[in-house]
């Protein structure tokens, strides 16, 4: 979207570059676990994991225009789809992953159709509701080891996981690319700018509406899988850590709301300046976290997409102006 | 336990639950906003009771007032420097804001009180009227009497006072408001001014009931969200019969269905409500926000 807003010239210039760069960036990402230290393999394996979570959200959140608040739902369903597989049924790691990408997507395609009638708050607020009630649900079967948490067996090494964590973002990317050139990415922004006209127009809402939800529902639950098995351990609270909906959600502002790079690149920025903060103050990461995200709603509501859109006439007058758009 | 104590039980739950929504209700109603932020006001008025309570000895009941002037004041400066610049933005944009300043109260409560989960221990507190087999706790009673007077004192200031009436009128028709002389933003200010304090009035009469943790307040955000569908958005009135009908839920789900289910039986019941009834179960229109459930 913000590619088609720049000048022609200025893109023959500029996309042979940019092309470049995130090429450049994919193989210095791919040898990190040979070059860099733990710790970074650590934080990427996060970032990652975020920027999938996000890009699953712009689906449904940015093209849709959908507000879904309880996408971790779909996270935690994944993960504990692995350890249940794995540590009682005894399978191997990857027809647990495929349990754990294709449960959520039917449970989200199930509950979509009824839900996804609900518009604005009434929506966001049912998704919460899902999450909440999915994390009951874990807690209160034995067979998920209720509130104590689940064990998945030890994987080979660190390295596995960002390859595993890695490869998950390069295909959300990839899926939000086809996306976007496709018949249903077409028809989910037609929903996004007016869902009646686009009705009219006969285009399928409710179908379109729920493969965006479910598309996304398998993102979350696949990146969830692979968390469960690299961590090795999951229990309800953190599997269904109700404030990474708002991260995910955040991320896609922070990187461009409805474009295909925006969630990427708002995961390595919020993530990255997150792990940063978790490093230096553990106790109090969250607090600065909370002001991030207030600042970043009332300063950027468009995000880096956004300002990049505005770059001619860029100046700090730009944020005064985003901060009193809607002032009463 | 009888039937018949589980309905006194559930009358009590509910009684209470329906101060909790009432402030979220009052805020959604007038200026549409859904405030995540909410269940952090009622954590605030459980603290500032506690502490009170273990300072200086003050009975929760009598910390009311205090709580209620401190999370006034604190609703009216969040409201004049964070949420007037979003009142009127996407409803993402308010969902996120009033949950990132959910993050930071509950952090800086974390980091000042730690995680510790505290309680009330007042000289009545496991007391109550017998009546053969059946009991009320005196702490219980208390909180749903004042419940009831703190909800009919919000309806009579919002029907029959000059400045009530201007709180309503903003949420009818803005354009109308203003054109007679109403400060939109301050009408605002006041409301969730009102909302907060309504909040910590309910955290200060659940710390006699029940233990208090930093944490506790998202789970009373979501209540009052489920209490404000079930019982129909922005009217006194509404969170009232929510709230008890909400007690009634809660309380026999957990008999029939069992203990730690609560939570998951109030979003089945919610999404069923939605989806069949998106204008509530009393379902009269009567503000901003109605508009929205079904249209665009």
């Amino acid at each position: 979207m913000t590619a088609l807003a720049v000048p022609a010239a200025v893109r023959r210039l500029v996309m042979p570059a940019w092309y470049g760069a995130l090429v450049l960036a994919c193989v210095y990402l791919a040898l990190i676990p040979t070059i860099g230290t733990g710790y970074w393999v650590r934080t990427l394996t996060f970032i990652f994991m975020f920027a999938v979570l996000a890009a699953g959200w712009n689906l449904i959140g940015g093209f849709a225009g959908y507000a879904a608040f309880g996408q971790v739902g779909w996270f935690g369903m994944g993960a504990y789809s692995v350890a249940v597989a794995m540590s009682k049924w005894h399978w191997p790691f990857y027809p647990a992953l495929a349990l754990g990408t294709a449960l959520p997507a039917a449970a989200a395609l199930a509950v979509g159709l009824p839900v996804l009638r609900l518009r604005g708050h009434y929506f966001a607020i049912a998704t919460l509701g899902i999450a909440i009630t999915l994390r009951e649900l874990v807690n209160n079967f034995d067979l998920t080891g209720a509130g104590s948490g689940l064990s998945t067996p030890l994987g080979p090494s660190f390295s596995y996981y960002y390859y595993l964590m890695f490869g998950a973002m390069l295909l959300a990317v990839a899926v939000t690319w086809m996306l976007r050139r496709s018949r249903l990415g077409y028809a989910l922004l037609a929903i996004r700018e007016n869902e009646s006209a686009a009705a009219t127009l006969g285009v399928n809402t409710t179908l379109a509406k729920a493969a965006a939800f479910a598309i996304s529902a398998a993102l979350a639950g696949l990146v969830g899988a692979i968390y469960a098995y690299w961590t090795a351990f999951i229990d309800p609270s953190t599997v269904f850590d109700l404030t990474f909906n708002v991260r995910m959600i955040v991320m896609v502002i922070l990187g461009g709301t409805g474009t295909i790079l925006g969630p990427v690149i708002g995961a390595f920025l919020l993530e990255g300046i997150s792990q940063t903060l978790w490093s230096s103050f553990p106790a109090e990461h969250l607090i600065f976290f909370g002001i991030a995200v207030v600042l970043i709603v009332l300063f950027v509501p468009a995000g880096l997409s956004g300002l990049l859109l505005e770059l001619r006439t860029l100046s700090p007058r730009l944020f005064v102006r985003n901060l009193l758009r809607y002032r009463v | 336990m009888t039937t018949v104590q589980q309905i006194i039980n559930a009358l009590l739950l509910g009684g209470l639950l329906a101060l909790v929504a009432l402030g979220f209700s009052l805020v959604w109603g007038i200026m549409n906003v859904i405030n995540l932020a909410h269940g952090t006001f009622i954590m605030l008025g459980a603290y500032t009771a506690y502490w009170m309570f273990s300072l200086w000895g003050v009975d929760p009941f009598l910390s009311i007032p205090v709580a209620m002037l401190l999370l006034f004041v604190l609703g009216a400066i969040l409201q004049v420097s964070v949420i007037n610049f979003i009142v009127r933005a996407p409803v993402l944009a308010t969902l996120l804001v009033t949950f990132g300043l959910e993050i930071l109260i509950t952090n800086i409560a974390l980091k000042l009180w730690t995680a510790d989960v505290r309680s009330v221990q007042t000289h009545y507190a496991g007391r109550g009227i017998a009546l053969g087999s059946l009991s009320i706790p005196y702490n219980k009673l208390g909180a749903l009497v004042l419940a009831l007077i703190i909800t009919a004192l919000l309806w009579l200031f919002l029907e029959r006072t000059k400045l009530g009436r201007a709180i309503r009128a903003t949420a009818y028709d803005q354009v109308g408001a203003r054109a007679v002389g109403i400060n939109i933003g301050r009408m605002y200010a006041l409301t969730f001014g009102i909302g907060a304090a309504l909040a910590g009035a309910a955290g200060a009469l659940i710390s006699t009931t029940s233990a208090i943790t930093p944490m506790m307040g998202s789970s009373y955000t979501i209540r009052a969200f489920a209490i404000c569908v079930l019982g129909g958005l922005g009217s006194v009135t509404g969170a009232l019969v929510g709230g008890l009908l909400f007690g009634f839920i809660e309380v026999f789900g957990v008999v029939w269905i069992g203990p730690g289910y609560s939570d998951a039986i109030v979003f089945l019941v919610l999404v069923l409500v939605l989806i069949m009834r998106p204008q509530g179960i009393l379902g009269r229109a009567f503000s901003a926000g109605v508009q929205e459930a079904g249209g665009a």
